[in-house]
């Protein structure tokens, strides 16, 4: 760690980048210093992983420059961790196969990693107490879930003795609540013992109490810099980010919750004894007692990997249940194909539409009729006119902001693809909706559209089944809540009538003080 | 019709693509003939003379064409319900099989017109017959298409030489392992020269099998599970279903041709009919991407590189089975260029 500490580490001059005729960075004026935690806020698509991707050389700038200690440098990624400068993907650069130690090992440069093994060992552990990051270097990446993978990946960086700016892209997107503590914990360490951090990040709230400087990017600017003298405000980077007039709709969840009477609504689902399996026929969930009405939303809390997927791909009837029944409008659906719960109007949102959901090429509107908008044919073929024409005049499509839908399904961002699904799913106004994770990843702004259009559904008489890890998101969008957690369900909840202290500790630690 | 416009503009720049890669393995194969001391430039000459520079050789193109068409047409269907069938060479047997048992069976007892049509649809059945256990043994047990059509494929093969060395053996063939004759009334028309009318049929069944993939319903959710089989399961496609229909129509095709291949040009059975048309079938889809109206082409050329491969003995002392090399390096090409594609 040399320099002074005026100096800053890693500075950029009117960074620009262009993509043929997109401009996804332009003018962008960064200086990174030691002992200091720099976020850079924006929604998705303000073009934060193109900044970062030319900070570590990944991308080639098309104009201006980046100066390291002063000098400008031409950035490779070997320029890069010769320079100290380490990067925190967010699709991890693991092997699956290997264990903690073998990646790590693996991306030491050559002359550390020459040294004894037991001396690289004892480093790892020393490394993984001092900043609180619990990694075992035995097991394999495969075993391990999202947020012990981040750990590995961020042990390797600390690892490189050279490292002193570390950039993290989107860390918090892969973490519980409880772990995003720890991390932010983690990071004011590593500030202290003089490391620089860039934090690229839409989730404001998170930064806003570690962070030193914050920037904003939007549309590919970074339209306003504040520092932690001059004070954050929340409302007004909101308002940076979001641009002004999102920022100004205020949500009003509490009056759509009082469109819900449950003494009038008509039951849609219903739930007996209803255990589920997963791939390996284990019960993941057991005894599953539940009824859901007419417009009405029943939020199920629980972190994640613990049977959420198995359990709507099994309502969905992806999978068969291992015992109990399943009833949609008093009729019995417990051995029905998805065809005809599809037809019966059930809809599924998958938490992971990428792996679900889209076709390689194919375009938005050959994905939309699928178990969507209704197929019309001409004569044995499809009439695909039509369907655009009616495609383009849905209200829906535009309001969620489903880009052009001659484009491929494929070449959208993970985000894109998240909105046109659920445009998809809520095109046919579903009796009931099963949506996993239906804001994750999504920036501010689309998180309300997202909800909004849930609330509409609900006005309509659609019951939907949210899944989420997001507590706010569940407080404020539930009629009631459950939590699912040692492979049981627990609940029901009225979130007015309960906190969110008590539904995290359920989602840990299941039952304890019940 | 907006495909098919776009279809036909990119067609020309796609082909002069195809046209530099196939130039290249031409190339290669120029430098192989060299090093075996022939004279690349008189050979390449004599195959084209031969070949496309006769009437009888432009037959024998068309004739070799036929099987080639199906079988790379079928291998485009089971394809685009991401199905590898590589089992065109069984299918094909069984389906030639089947097609001659039909025809010792109907021999001259009704007319013409009946009997080829029960003779191809005997071979169809064939064929569906071999497609469809790989079928069920995919759908059932989830084993691997791709070894069980090749496992299949020698197994038909086995069974092909038992018939033809016991219950269908020709009596009057000197203990050849060969079938009788077919009646002539059950061998396909002629249109020009020795071409049947079997080319033509081939192609519009290409073309009927493209407009079905492309445009039907069917097809949509054909293309959606090649593409993503998970997504078609959240669409409530039944899966299953489609693939072994799939299956069905890839081996049906092979079988038709088995059939075509018995009633218009070989007019019996041997244990070599039809060798390798089922791998050179599966080459002609895969060099054409599984679009069924592209392996139009691609099956035309290795018919045109397989009568040519003929010359290549006569003219240069070299085997004919030499030109297997050059198909390899035009398949290799293709497949370069498509990685080429997809990296971009």
């Amino acid at each position: 760690m040399s320099g002074s500490a005026t100096a800053p580490i890693l500075e950029t001059r009117d960074l620009t980048k262009k993509f043929g005729n997109f401009t996804a960075n332009s003018g962008i004026n960064l200086k990174l210093y030691r002992s200091s935690i720099h976020a850079v806020c924006g929604e998705n698509g303000a073009g934060k992983s193109t900044m970062m991707k030319m900070l570590y050389g990944i991308y080639t700038p098309t104009g201006g420059e980046i100066l390291i200690d002063g000098t400008s440098t031409k950035m490779t990624p070997q320029k890069a961790i010769q320079s100290g400068i380490g990067m925190v993907f967010q699709d991890f650069r693991l092997i699956p196969a290997f264990t903690a130690f073998e990646n790590i090992l693996m991306a030491l440069p050559k002359d550390e990693a020459r040294g004894r093994r037991k001396d690289i060992r004892k480093k790892i552990i020393e490394i993984s107490q001092r900043y609180n990051i619990p990694v075992d270097p035995d097991q394999y990446v495969w075993e391990m879930d999202l947020g012990q993978r981040q750990r590995v990946e961020i042990v390797k960086v600390l690892m490189m003795s050279k490292t002193r700016l570390l950039i993290f892209d989107e860390p918090t997107s892969v973490l519980t609540y409880n772990e995003v503590k720890a991390f932010i914990e983690m990071l004011r360490k590593l500030r202290s013992d003089g490391y620089s951090i860039v934090l690229i990040t839409h989730k404001l709230h998170e930064v806003i109490s570690c962070a030193d400087v914050i920037s904003v990017l939007r549309h590919g600017v970074i339209t306003d810099t504040v520092t932690k003298e001059q004070g954050f405000d929340k409302n007004t980077l909101i308002a940076k980010m979001m641009g002004e007039d999102v920022a100004d709709r205020v949500m009003n969840y509490a009056e759509a919750k009082r469109s819900f009477d449950p003494e009038k609504a008509k039951d849609v689902l219903v739930l007996k004894d209803y255990c589920i399996s997963d791939d390996h026929n284990r019960c993941v969930i057991k005894d599953i007692n539940l009824t859901i009405k007419e417009g009405e939303i029943l939020g199920v809390a629980g972190i994640s990997g613990r049977g959420q997927k198995e359990f709507v791909e099994t309502l969905f009837g992806l999978r068969a249940p291992q015992s109990g029944t399943l009833e949609l409008e008093g009729a019995d659906y417990t051995h029905k194909g998805i065809h005809s719960r599809i037809d019966a109007g059930v809809a599924l949102i998958s938490e992971d539409p990428k792996r679900d959901n889209v076709v390689p090429g194919m375009s938005i509107y050959e994905h939309m009729v699928l178990a969507g908008a209704p197929i019309k044919t001409k004569g044995l073929g499809i009439d695909w006119s039509i369907i655009k024409t009616e495609l383009d005049k849905s209200t829906l499509v535009h309001t969620l902001g489903v880009p052009n839908i001659n484009r491929e399904l494929e070449t959208l961002s993970g985000g894109n693809i998240q909105r046109t699904m659920l445009a998809r799913a809520i095109l046919k106004t579903p009796k009931l909706l099963l949506a996993s994770y239906p804001s994750r990843g999504l920036d501010i702004g689309t998180v309300e559209i997202v909800h909004q259009t849930l609330l509409e559904l609900k006005k309509k008489g659609g019951a939907i089944i949210l899944i989420s890890e997001d507590l706010d998101e569940l407080f404020n969008m539930s009629d009631r809540l459950c939590v699912i957690a040692d492979n049981k369900v627990y609940g029901e909840f009225i979130p007015e009538q309960t906190t969110s202290l008590k539904i995290g500790e359920l989602m840990l630690g299941g039952h304890k003080d019940e | 019709m907006s495909k098919l416009k776009e279809y036909l503009k990119t067609l020309p720049r796609r082909l002069g693509k195809t046209a530099a890669v196939v130039g290249a393995a031409v190339v290669l194969f120029a430098v192989f003939l060299l090093c075996q001391g022939v004279n690349p430039l008189s050979v390449y000459a004599n195959m084209i003379a031969s070949t496309l520079g006769t009437s009888y050789g432009i037959g024998q193109v068309l004739i070799k064409s036929t099987p080639f068409i199906l079988i790379a047409v079928g291998t485009c269907v089971s394809a685009k319900a991401g199905l590898v069938n590589v089992g065109g060479e069984g299918q094909f047997a069984m389906g030639a099989l089947f097609s001659v048992t039909a025809a010792l069976f109907i021999g001259d007892s009704m007319p013409s017109f009946f009997g080829i049509v029960l003779m191809m649809l005997a071979g169809m059945i064939g064929g569906a017959f071999w497609s469809g256990l790989a079928g069920v043994f995919k759908v059932k047990a989830n084993m691997n298409e791709t070894l069980t059509t090749l496992i299949m494929n020698y197994i038909a093969y086995q069974i092909v030489s038992y018939f033809v060395f016991n219950q269908l053996k020709d009596p009057d063939s000197f203990n050849w392992p060969q079938t009788s004759e077919i009646s002539e009334s059950l061998q396909l028309p002629r249109i020009w020269g020795k071409v049947t009318i079997g080319i033509v049929i081939a192609l519009l069944a290409a073309v009927l099998i493209w407009l079905m993939i492309s445009k039907s319903k069917w097809g949509y959710s054909l293309r959606v599970i090649g593409g993503n089989a998970n997504a078609a399961l959240h669409a409530g496609i039944n899966v299953q279903k489609v693939q072994m229909i799939a299956m069905l129509i890839s081996g049906a095709l092979a079988g038709f041709a088995g059939a075509i291949e018995i009633s218009g040009v070989e007019e019996r059975l041997r244990q070599t009919t039809g060798v390798n048309y089922g791998y050179l079938g599966f080459l002609a889809a895969w060099m054409a991407w599984n679009n069924p109206a592209t392996a139009i082409f691609t099956a035309v050329v290795i018919g045109f590189l397989s009568v040519a491969g003929n010359v290549l003995e006569i003219s240069s002392a070299l085997p004919s089975s030499a030109i297997q090399i050059l198909m390899a390096l035009v398949l290799l090409a293709i497949l370069w260029k498509g990685k080429e594609k997809k990296s971009a």
